[in-house]
């Protein structure tokens, strides 16, 4: 990151904008409103490679997440019904806990930090943007990683979407008669889960059956 | 960049991923009943991937870098996917009792996948094969745990594992990326040089915790352990047989990787995290599984205990020195061998009794050895080594793991162990003293007696092969363990470690 | 051949392997190929005796079980003189009682099940015997009890069976948790479990730790040999059949705590507190039992108490250090509370299965031979001179007399005395009385006076060859076994045998006037319960109703048994209910507590109830976020 005060303030803004639009991802209750802050965080993640001199991988990241990835989700949302959501605000009971634990935690970094007061010196990667530059721009030096150091993750990666894509196929796919048929004697069991909130999860799980399919 | 050279040992990879595809596309061009075809592809597949495995394994047992670090293949690896070529094998057998003709090739293409992710995993040598082999692993067994669709509780076992599971992976990744910006390097050799020049500073154990942590989640660690009894108890039963072995074993492999190579320099402050995580998960496992009288609950509850002894092996490990007489990594080893194939064959026969009464209800052992001799045999056999009654597997797995604690100095976590399993005396033999010396209630026999299991004779008949195979695994490993145990100590002695 | 012990264990297994196999389809075969089995042991114990003879003793390894490090689990065979003792009263009683079962058995429609499980009891019990080290012998030690399980409950459509063995087992498993982890402490303290190097590391073992291991082996001890407060199983499991009563909860399984005790005596010589709470428990055991026994009307239990009263007093003798003597009582005992069992069997075998002896009477002219062999077990019992039981239990109380008399003053050692030692003398000639008295109630009330019940005595008959051979067999080792093996006293054949066995010590001092002073005392005791048993129940004298009156409420006390069934019951199920409980409110209440209660913790600071959407998935991901947090907190805390 080119040490000039330009530089900093980009910084300052994109980290304290995308945390925001993140929070505001989490919180609202539109799930339009929701895909829309994605959007807002991803733009502001790519600010961050375009700083540290990664055009191309700034420019992948708005097309693949933004552009597709986003796009998919809006297509999604889309095909629900969107007029029947809560009426009153949904707040989860666990945020009440989670917010303090996330302050703990943001406090054991604080202290982890002051205990190592040189790790912004310290911290290195190994495409520097000078680096970066030397092996002659953003997309060649990603390139140069990708098919050389990293090959066998990346062929595996594809492997592993493949067997993602599989996965969704086989849930997704209508349920056949005859699939309940032949377990004659495989009663639905009522809940994996036991306690007095498995009522409800048992709900939202049959929901999820019922909305896959489609 | 792919060396020619490097393929060949990857042999056993490609073949688990040729049948993976070949089941699919079969699926697609056939129609009918396609269950004996499917396992035999599947079999067949895996058979000759071991064979591959055992003539491309390098001739002085040296380890081989392969993909320009990413891989290796070295006797540690080797050992692991030697072991999950077995566990996928009998699970496809398995799966053929359980699941009509479609259902089961989804399960075993999926099985195939997730086959390929830990053999991979056991073998990474760089933390982005490491993640990718990850979620190769774990994406198909998400699906696995839901494959019975009509079910309610197998969907909502499935979301919560994948919910959860996306978790994990995001704590994994964070630490990755921690450890990475702090060495500069994905590689898990080079990452412990990074760690040495740096020491304990606090940075490097906040990485080191959250990859603890992410891995805790995959082989079900307390307090990262609570989607365990939802996921098998939900799961279709070889699933959840699958689910309890196959998976934990290979992160388990990754962990002892992880705290003897890339964050070796940490070692101390990893054995006193580890222990415990480990004396932890030992009690509460234990405990919890009392109460149980689902037994596939159960034997959740049961596997998050023994994930538990196996972690005092690795907490022990981190704290040897290494090239002194020590059985350290090869007691985990060791363990999660005898233990994949014991709690295996457990859900085996939990299958065989779900199948007589439609039920999973401990009761419904009632008087098993009096409808079906071989299975409770078979069950007697596993609860006992479960337990760790000498002289089955399961007793020599902790004799070793506690003589590991035992050098390292952890003697309060040996003696939890000791005291854990005493206390896990009262579940799995509850499961004997139903099987062996109650009646079974009168209703349940009727029904058992209607609705004899409407599997083909050749299809029970493996079914009971994969009983006969676990058990007897599990006693001859028991009295001949020195073998076993021998090949586990060639394995480290050869591995990247 | 002669010198062969793998032989030994090795005929067991084959009949248990070829029963198990094939008894199922000739049912008639298997009592005969467990009998032939169990004799080929037997003549195979004593070629290996014969062949040993002023050996000091014989280690040889079987298989190198477990070997990683310097550390190494062996299964081998130690054969010293205590392990041939042992081995040859094991396998002569199972060869005697495998031929009476052939008979008794008979018309048993499960006998191939009973003829598998014997040869697998014997075989087991020879390895416990022969075991050089502490964890074969750990092995073993829950096989037999995994056996005497199985046959307390061979009748199992019997409720009653199914709760003995039940019983039996749950009440084992805690003598055998503190055995446990006695041996883990020995392994700790030692690094090895063989005898030999354990005794070897003695001289620079941790004092304290020593009395540990010692009082936690004897903790095992208990359990399987049935001692206060783990007692209470072995009447119940007079459930399973006659001879299983007779061989494993009479004659060998029982005495295996006592075996343990003797077995390792160089660890209880170093650690004179333990030894002071063998003796103690064994004493308390003695007279506890004998006085249940004293009121039982089901002649098998009255016989059982017995055996808890007799192990009780091998404990004394052990506890005063006369391990030698301890030894030689165990195997008199073998012969003639065998002998009382089998012959208590033919009784209900001759009445259809009754055991109540307030159905019995008048039955010496039916059963002559089982009458009058059962008289001798019963003189032998009462320790009536000269029979067995007078050479070994005189000596016991010999030695607990010298014991008490060695030097009180001193400080607690193997030298050393207590003044604690007279009150257990005085205990060991009451249990004398008290043992005779409830031996010659039982005889008396079986075999004498009129028939109770017509329609039974009716019925009752002499019982065939198979099962009266053993019956005379094991009354001449009654009768002669203690002359043979203990005359002179102090000095007989078994002492100068145990003597190579390495560190059997017996206490010297005993000289040929205190002796024999000494022996008046125990045989007049012996004689004064006799004798008010006949009276009371032979003459009709009103001797019991005087004691009643003379101290009200004791026959209901031991009628009760103490109450301690009560206890033990009310504790198991208190235990059972507590472990449910705890691990129930684990599961409940902090399991999902931990996981819930966080989700209701945050209800509450959110002050939101009723109106939130829930679900477990979040309480896990914020268990884990928890997890989280301490790990990296405590990571980075405590480095």
């Amino acid at each position: 990151m080119p040490d000039n005060i330009e530089t900093h303030l980009a910084f300052w803004y994109l980290a304290a904008a995308s945390v925001a639009a993140s929070l505001l991802m989490v919180s609202v209750r539109n799930p339009v409103h929701s895909a829309i802050s994605l959007v807002v965080v991803i733009f502001h993640v790519a600010g961050f490679f375009a700083i540290l001199g990664s055009g191309f991988l700034a420019v992948a990241q708005i097309a693949i997440y933004a552009g597709a990835i986003v796009v998919l989700f809006l297509f999604t949302l889309m095909m629900l019904d969107l007029r029947h959501l809560p009426e009153e605000r949904v707040t989860h009971r666990q945020l009440w806990l989670g917010i303090p634990l996330a302050l703990l935690l943001a406090v054991e970094a604080v202290v982890i930090g002051a205990g190592t007061p040189e790790v912004r010196e310290s911290i290195k990667g190994a495409f520097p943007p000078a680096t970066v530059s030397e092996l002659g721009g953003s997309a060649e030096a990603l390139a140069v990683a990708l098919f050389n150091d990293y090959t066998l993750p990346f062929l595996g990666a594809s492997v592993m979407l493949t067997a993602a894509t599989v996965g969704a196929i086989v849930l997704a796919r209508r349920i056949e008669e005859h699939e309940r048929a032949d377990f004659p004697r495989q009663r639905a069991q009522t809940s994996a889960a036991n306690g007095a909130d498995s009522a409800a999860q048992a709900e939202q799980a049959a929901q999820a059956a019922q909305e896959s399919p489609r | 960049m792919i060396e020619p050279g490097d393929l060949g040992y990857v042999v056993p990879e490609l073949i688990v991923l040729g049948t993976a595809l070949t089941l699919l596309l079969w699926a697609a061009i056939t129609r009918g009943d396609r269950r004996w075809m499917s396992v035999s592809i599947a079999l067949a597949g895996n058979g000759s991937a071991a064979l591959m495995l055992f003539m491309r394994t390098p001739a002085d047992g040296a380890a081989v870098e392969l993909f320009a670090g990413q891989l290796v293949v070295d006797g540690y690896s080797t050992f692991f996917r030697t072991l999950f070529l077995l566990l996928a094998s009998l699970a496809i057998v398995f799966g053929a009792q359980r699941f009509p003709s479609a259902p089961l090739i989804d399960f075993a293409a999926l099985l195939q996948f997730s086959l390929l992710g830990m053999m991979l995993l056991v073998g990474a040598a760089d933390w982005a094969t490491a993640f990718i082999a990850i979620e190769t692993m774990a994406i198909p067994v998400y699906v696995l745990v839901g494959l019975t669709r009509f079910r309610r509780a197998s969907l909502e076992a499935a979301m919560k594992y994948f919910a959860l599971g996306a978790f994990a992976s995001a704590v994994l990744v964070y630490g990755i990326a921690w450890s990475y910006g702090l060495t500069g390097t994905t590689s898990l050799a080079e990452t412990a040089d990074g760690i040495a020049s740096r020491g304990d500073e606090p940075w490097s154990l906040f990485a080191l915790g959250l990859i603890l942590v992410a891995l805790g989640f995959k082989v079900a660690a307390v307090p990262f352990h609570a989607w365990t009894p939802d996921a098998y108890q939900g799961a279709p039963t070889p699933a959840a047989a699958f689910v309890s072995v196959g998976p934990k074993v290979a992160a388990m492999a990754l962990l002892a990787r992880v705290v003897t190579l890339a964050f070796e320099p940490l070692a101390a402050n990893i054995t006193v995290a580890l222990a415990v995580i480990a004396a932890a998960t030992m009690i509460l496992g234990n405990l919890a599984a009392i109460a149980q009288s689902d037994v596939k609950r159960m034997l959740g509850y049961s596997s998050i205990a023994h994930t538990g002894y196996m972690l005092v092996g690795v907490a022990a490990v981190s704290q040897t020195d290494a090239g002194a007489d020590f059985v350290g990594v090869p007691s985990v080893l060791f363990y999660g061998f005898v233990y994949a194939l014991m709690t295996f064959g457990a859900f085996a026969v939990a299958y065989v009794v779900e199948a007589q009464t439609d039920s999973n209800d401990l009761s419904a052992f009632r008087g098993l050895a009096r409808r079906s001799m071989l299975p409770a045999a078979a069950m007697a056999v596993f609860m006992l080594s479960l337990t760790g009654v000498p002289p089955l597997s399961g007793f020599l797995g902790k004799l070793y793991i506690l003589q590991s604690a035992v050098d390292a100095g952890l003697g309060w976590l040996a003696v939890t162990l000791v005291v854990t399993s005493v206390v896990s005396a009262f579940y799995y033999l509850r499961v004997v003293v139903l099987m062996f010396m109650e009646d079974e209630d009168a209703p349940a026999a009727a029904s058992a007696a209607a609705d004899a299991p409407a599997a083909s004779g050749a299809v029970a008949d493996a079914h009971s092969a994969v009983v006969a195979v676990t058990a007897g695994a599990t006693v001859a490993f028991g009295i001949v363990g020195g073998g076993l145990l021998a090949w586990a100590q060639a394995a480290v002695a050869s591995s990247l470690l | 051949m002669l010198n062969a012990p793998w032989i030994i264990p090795l005929l067991p297994l084959a009949a248990f392997a070829v029963n198990g196999l094939f008894g199922r389809r000739n049912p008639r075969w298997t009592g005969w190929v467990s009998t032939a089995a169990v004799v080929g042991s037997f003549a195979a114990t004593v070629a290996l005796w014969i062949a040993s003879a002023g050996a000091d003793q014989d280690e040889s390894l079987l298989y190198r079980w477990v070997a990683s490090g310097g550390f190494t689990i062996d299964i081998a065979f130690l054969t010293d003189a205590l392990t041939i003792v042992m081995l040859l009263v094991v396998t002569g009683v199972s060869a005697l009682v495998s031929l009476y079962a052939v008979g008794y058995m008979d018309h048993d429609a499960n006998k191939p099940r009973f003829f598998t499980w014997i040869p697998l009891f014997v075989f087991s019990m020879i390895m416990l015997v022969i075991s050089d080290n502490l964890l074969q012998l750990f092995v073993f030690w829950e096989m037999v009890g995994l056996c005497s399980y199985l046959l307390i409950g061979y009748w199992y459509d019997r409720d009653s069976a199914n709760a003995a063995a039940t019983k039996a087992f749950l009440v084992n498993r805690i003598g055998d948790f503190g055995f446990a982890i006695g041996i883990i402490l020995a392994f700790l303290e030692f690094g090895t479990l063989r005898y030999r190097e354990i005794f070897a590391g003695l001289g620079s073992a941790d004092a304290g730790m020593v009395t540990a291991i010692a009082c936690l082996l004897f903790v095992g001890a208990m359990g399987k040999s049935a001692q206060f407060p783990l007692h209470v199983w072995l009447p119940d499991a007079m459930e399973g059949p006659t001879p299983v009563s007779a061989l494993i909860h009479a004659a060998t399984m029982v005495t295996a705590g006592v075996y343990l005790v003797v077995r390792m005596n160089p660890l209880y010589t170093q650690a004179p507190e333990a030894l002071l709470l063998v003796a103690a428990v064994g004493a308390f055991t003695a007279v506890l039992a004998a006085t249940i026994a004293l009121v039982q009307t089901d002649i098998k239990r009255v016989l059982a108490y017995s055996t808890v009263s007799q192990l009780g007093l091998m404990f004394l003798a052990a506890g005063a250090g006369a391990y030698t003597v301890a030894i030689f009582h165990l195997a008199t005992h073998a012969f003639f509370k065998a002998l009382l069992f089998l012959g208590s069997g033919s009784v209900i075998h001759a009445l259809n299965d009754e055991q109540d002896m307030r159905r019995m009477g008048g039955l010496r002219r039916k059963l002559p031979v089982t009458y009058a062999t059962f008289i001798l077990g019963g003189l032998a019992l009462a320790a009536v001179f000269p029979l067995a039981g007078f050479w070994s239990k005189d000596e016991v109380l010999a030695h607990v007399f010298l014991k008490a008399a060695a030097d009180p003053g001193g400080a607690l050692t193997a030298d050393h005395g207590a003044g604690v030692f007279w009150l257990f003398y005085a205990t060991g000639l009451t249990v004398s009385v008290l043992t005779a008295f409830y031996t010659f109630r039982m005889i008396v009330k079986t075999f004498h006076g009129a028939p109770r019940d017509a329609a039974l005595h009716e019925h009752a008959h002499e019982s065939p060859w198979v099962m009266t051979v053993p019956l005379i067999v094991l009354a001449a080792g009654a009768a002669l076994s203690g002359a043979v093996l203990g005359i002179p006293p102090e000095h007989g054949v078994i002492h100068g045998y145990l003597e190579h066995a390495a560190g059997v010590l017996h206490l010297e001092g005993a000289g040929a006037a205190p002796t024999l002073i000494l022996a008046v005392v125990s045989t007049v005791a012996a004689l004064t319960g006799l004798l008010l048993a006949l009276g009371a129940y032979g003459r009709g004298l009103p001797i019991p109703q005087r004691a009643r009156a003379l101290a009200p409420g004791a026959e209901t006390l031991f009628r009760q048994k103490w109450y301690l069934d009560h206890l033990g019951d009310g504790f198991m199920v208190a235990l059972t209910k507590a472990a449910a409980m705890l691990s129930w409110g684990f599961d409940a209440g902090v399991v999902d507590g931990i996981v819930n209660g966080v989700g209701k913790l945050s209800r509450f600071a959110g002050g939101q109830a009723g109106r939130i959407q829930t679900g477990q998935a979040q309480n896990y991901a914020l268990l884990m976020v928890v997890g989280l947090v301490l790990t990296v907190g405590g990571l980075v805390l405590f480095r």
